[in-house]
């Protein structure tokens, strides 16, 4: 018997799953299929100035978890050699494969430029074979942004990666083996110079410990970022990967491969969870408590069809934004959910958690995974029945 | 053959790449350009007369790992798409030697148990490597898996079963490497279910068919798997649990016989399939075995890929946990890269040596002193890599739980 169950493996339903973990609890994810959380840019948007204006935002009801909350994560991807940078009061500025400018919060120390106006050149160098990033395109938007008012001089460089078709996760690999490295460290030694920045698309270094940015910089004396943009998201792998890796070391259990297609309960209490695995076996599974995680549309937390859209598994009830079809407005769509983050006053021990909570549209409140983690934070909190938690809520 | 290629199973793939970002293969193989590529995205194109185009190129690279399926967030069957399409190339190509005798580990399993100590020595010996590789193109540097001196039928044979009335049945389904190459893994589940008041029956099986489905066999696989059903039907029919010891056969039984290889009947016995450890973990009376002695030691536990793709979780290593003094670790490396006899073949020799570079590093980075995995074949990749021990959680359990007080 699991003290939680947690259903999805995204940001939400590992934050949930990571609470538990702390407090040396039993706990078993359930997933099927990796979430948004992999193909994001593993930058954790986050823009409390713009969630207080969602009217009704999940962000209210976990505002005194933040902090904690975002401490927490940072810990959890550091243990597998992934840092991230910044805190939930503070807007990081990044570059992105286009060139543009983005607002996130915590990103990868990867990622993270701290005084653009110090550099005199910017190499921006390109992988022969690889579409994903045009050193070119970087180049003219970032002479525009203005964001680099010491620039001086610039270059775009192409590495031969050595192969007819790069394709982005073997090139992320290959760059961290022996050979290539050196190659590329080769190639590269006689654009280092002092005050000289250097982008590259987000591939260097397919796992969380990877380094190779770090390397780069040490070794040729000049300041290396990557830059996010495009699929398969190298970050976002990353990041899933560092999460699940350290939740395991910590004892969480991992139940893969098998999709919740309902559940069981006892007066106004869920206590069990049906799973439908491999070969199409359905089979129960209890737990204590239970934390719903399961994405919006892309995580199939929530489906459509023609008449109306729903949560599958507990059929909650669903909000649906006005306006539907304009402007975005169908990505607020989620579960209503009462102040402690519960979807059905009948269901007592069921917590919602992340992008399936209505009134979260992250295109608009740029705050997709920030607010998917502080969100399954605190629903792995009040799960485990943590009193202080929910006397403050 | 599988029944649901049909455009609405392609129509559910958003080209998201997730499936491609994790393909061990395609990581470390630039020619083989990875699961989306030669699977929905090719058969949309192929499904269409005017836009048909030959096979795609390096889908023989494929090893079935099944990781494209599992991270598939769309319920794309990606790797079985990918299985169908690589069969049909390979048989339009012709089928070498080296797939015929890989497809069914009993041709080989059968003779070699029987003169182990040779065939162990020879798979060693450079020279043979050699003669193997010009001849067969079978690797030169992977290490075969040695063969037992006993099988496991035999040791079954002879074996006087403990069990007290009214007992409880179960089946198991030992698989070729615990038949030939580590019987103590049938060995210590038989032992450990005695204890729990349990009888093993084994009935004649074939082999499970995933190593067929892997060469390419599809037909050879349906056999095999008709005949291992046609064993089955009549203690599923009583409600007969079966177990397994091995997570590929597990996963052949669970879902290609229904799924890949098509056959609609295999559907009916599913639910009576479990891991072992699975089965042994949903035993009430287990959890009194496990107030023994505990384990001591620094283990590390690697997850098969097939496990995963089972969908029945880790139960080995949670059941473990229950009884170890140091927590075992994840390794969490990912696949291991042998694949079967995909790695013993000589052009995958490099990728699986650049796959297993992955667990290289987590098992240095722990330091552990042993391994534990359920897979025999990913055992052999572990011992490759690391030059540790490596067992199969039953093995660490029975030593324990058997033991007389
Ligand atoms: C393409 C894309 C890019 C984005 N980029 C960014 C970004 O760069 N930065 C940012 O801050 N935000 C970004 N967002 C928004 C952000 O990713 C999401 O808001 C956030 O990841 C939501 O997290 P979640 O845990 O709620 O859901 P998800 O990450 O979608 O996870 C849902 C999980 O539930 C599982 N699941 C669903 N149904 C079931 C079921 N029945 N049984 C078992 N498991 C189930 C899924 O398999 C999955 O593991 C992006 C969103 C998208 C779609
Ligand atoms: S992961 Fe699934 S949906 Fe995404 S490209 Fe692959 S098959 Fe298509
Ligand atoms: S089954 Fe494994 S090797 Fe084959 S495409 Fe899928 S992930 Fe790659």
């Amino acid at each position: 018997m699991y003290d939680l169950v947690v259903i999805g493996a995204g940001m939400s339903g590992l934050m949930a799953a990571g609470a538990g973990a702390r407090r040396q609890k039993k706990v078993l994810v359930v997933a099927k299929g990796q979430g948004a959380l992999s193909l994001s840019s593993g930058c954790i948007d986050f823009n409390p100035g713009l969630l207080e204006r969602e009217e009704g935002s999940p962000y209210f009801k976990v505002r005194e978890v933040v902090e904690e909350s975002f401490n927490f994560f940072k810990y959890l991807v550091k243990r597998c050699g992934l840092n991230y940078v910044g805190s939930p009061s503070e807007q990081t500025r990044i570059f992105t494969t286009l060139g543009t400018v983005k607002n996130s919060c915590l990103v990868p120390e990867s990622m993270f430029l701290e005084n653009p106006d110090s550099y005199e050149r910017i190499i921006a160098v390109g992988f022969k074979g690889y579409f994903d990033f045009s050193p070119k395109m970087f180049l003219y938007y970032a002479k525009k942004s203005g964001i680099f008012p010491g620039l001086k001089e610039t270059e775009e460089v192409y590495f031969e990666p050595g192969v007819r078709t790069v394709n982005t996760t073997w090139l992320a690999q290959a760059l961290t083996r022996g050979e290539l490295k050196e190659k590329l460290i080769a190639f590269l030694k006689p654009y280092a110079r002092p005050k000289t920045l250097m982008v590259f698309p987000a591939v260097l270094g397919d796992l969380p410990e990877d380094r190779l940015f770090k390397e780069v910089e040490e070794v040729l004396g000049v300041k290396v970022v990557e830059l996010p943009g495009g699929f398969p998201s190298v970050p976002g792998q990353r990041l899933h990967k560092a999460l699940v890796s350290s939740l395991k070391e910590m004892g969480v259990n991992f139940l893969f491969n098998a999709e919740v297609i309902g559940y069981k309960k006892n007066l106004r209490q869920v206590t069990s969870i049906k799973i439908k695995e491999s070969g199409g076996r359905v089979r129960e599974i209890s737990g204590k408590a239970f934390v719903l995680a399961t994405g919006s549309f892309w995580g199939k937390g929530l489906r459509a069809n023609t008449e109306e859209i729903c949560e599958p598994i507990f059929q909650s009830k669903v909000y649906l934004p006005r306006n539907f079809a304009e402007d975005f407005n169908f990505l607020a769509s989620g579960i209503y959910t009462d102040e402690y983050l519960r979807p059905i006053k009948e269901l007592e021990n069921l917590y919602g958690a992340g992008s399936i909570l209505a009134n979260s549209n992250y295109l608009k409140n740029n705050s997709g995974l920030g607010l998917a983690l502080a969100t399954g934070y605190k629903a792995g909190l009040l799960a485990l029945g943590d009193g202080e938690v929910r006397r403050n809520a | 053959m599988l029944k649901d290629i049909s455009l609405e199973t392609l129509n559910h793939c958003a080209k998201c790449s997730t499936c491609t970002a994790n393909c061990p293969v395609a990581k470390v193989n630039p020619d083989f350009p990875g699961p989306k590529a030669v699977g929905p995205d090719w058969l949309r194109l192929s499904l269409n007369a005017e836009t048909k185009v030959d096979y795609p190129e390096g889908i023989e690279y494929c090893s079935n790992c099944k990781n494209c399926e599992i991270a598939c967030p769309s319920g794309v069957p990606v790797a079985s798409l990918n299985q169908l399409t690589r069969a049909e190339k390979l048989k339009k190509k012709g089928f070498r030697l080296r797939e015929k005798l890989f497809a069914n580990p009993r041709l080989l399993g059968r003779i070699a148990v029987n003169f182990a100590g040779l065939v162990n020595f020879f798979t060693k010996i450079k020279i043979f490597r050699l003669i193997g590789k010009t001849l067969f193109g079978i690797s030169e540097n992977i290490s075969f898996p040695a063969y037992a001196h006993k099988s496991f039928s035999r040791w079954f044979g002879s074996y006087r079963q403990k069990v007290n009335k009214p007992k409880n049945k179960v089946v198991y389904f030992p698989g070729c490497f615990t038949e030939y190459n580590k019987p103590e893994v049938g060995e210590a589940l038989v032992k450990i279910l005695n204890r729990l008041n349990y009888e093993v029956i084994v009935p004649e099986f074939k082999c499970c068919g995933q190593p067929a489905i892997g060469n390419g066999r599809l037909d050879t696989a349906q056999e095999f798997a008709h005949f291992n059903l046609s064993q089955l039907k009549k203690y599923v029919k009583d409600g007969t649990p079966v177990l397994f010891s091995c997570p590929s056969c597990l996963l052949t039984f669970k879902e290609e016989y229904g799924g890949l290889l098509g056959i609609e009947e295999a559907r009916e016995f599913v639910p009576y399939f479990y891991e072992a450890g699975e089965f042994l973990r949903g035993l009430q009376e287990i959890d009194k075995l496990l107030e023994c002695e505990p384990i001591e030691g620094k283990y590390a536990y690697h997850e098969p890929c097939h496990l995963k793709a089972s969908g029945v979780g880790t139960p080995g290593l949670e059941l473990l946990n229950e009884v170890a003094v140091n927590k075992i670790v994840p390794l969490d490396a990912g696949c291991c890269g042998l694949s079967g006899s995909y790695g013993l073949k000589a052009e995958k020799e490099p990728i699986t040596e650049a796959i297993g570079q992955n667990l290289k590093k987590a098992i240095d980075r722990h330091a552990p002193e042993a391994l534990v995995t359920e897979c025999g074949m990913c055992g052999v990749q572990l011992n490759n890599v690391s030059g540790l021990p490596v067992y199969h959680p039953l093995e660490l359990l029975a030593e324990k739980i058997t033991k007389e007080s």
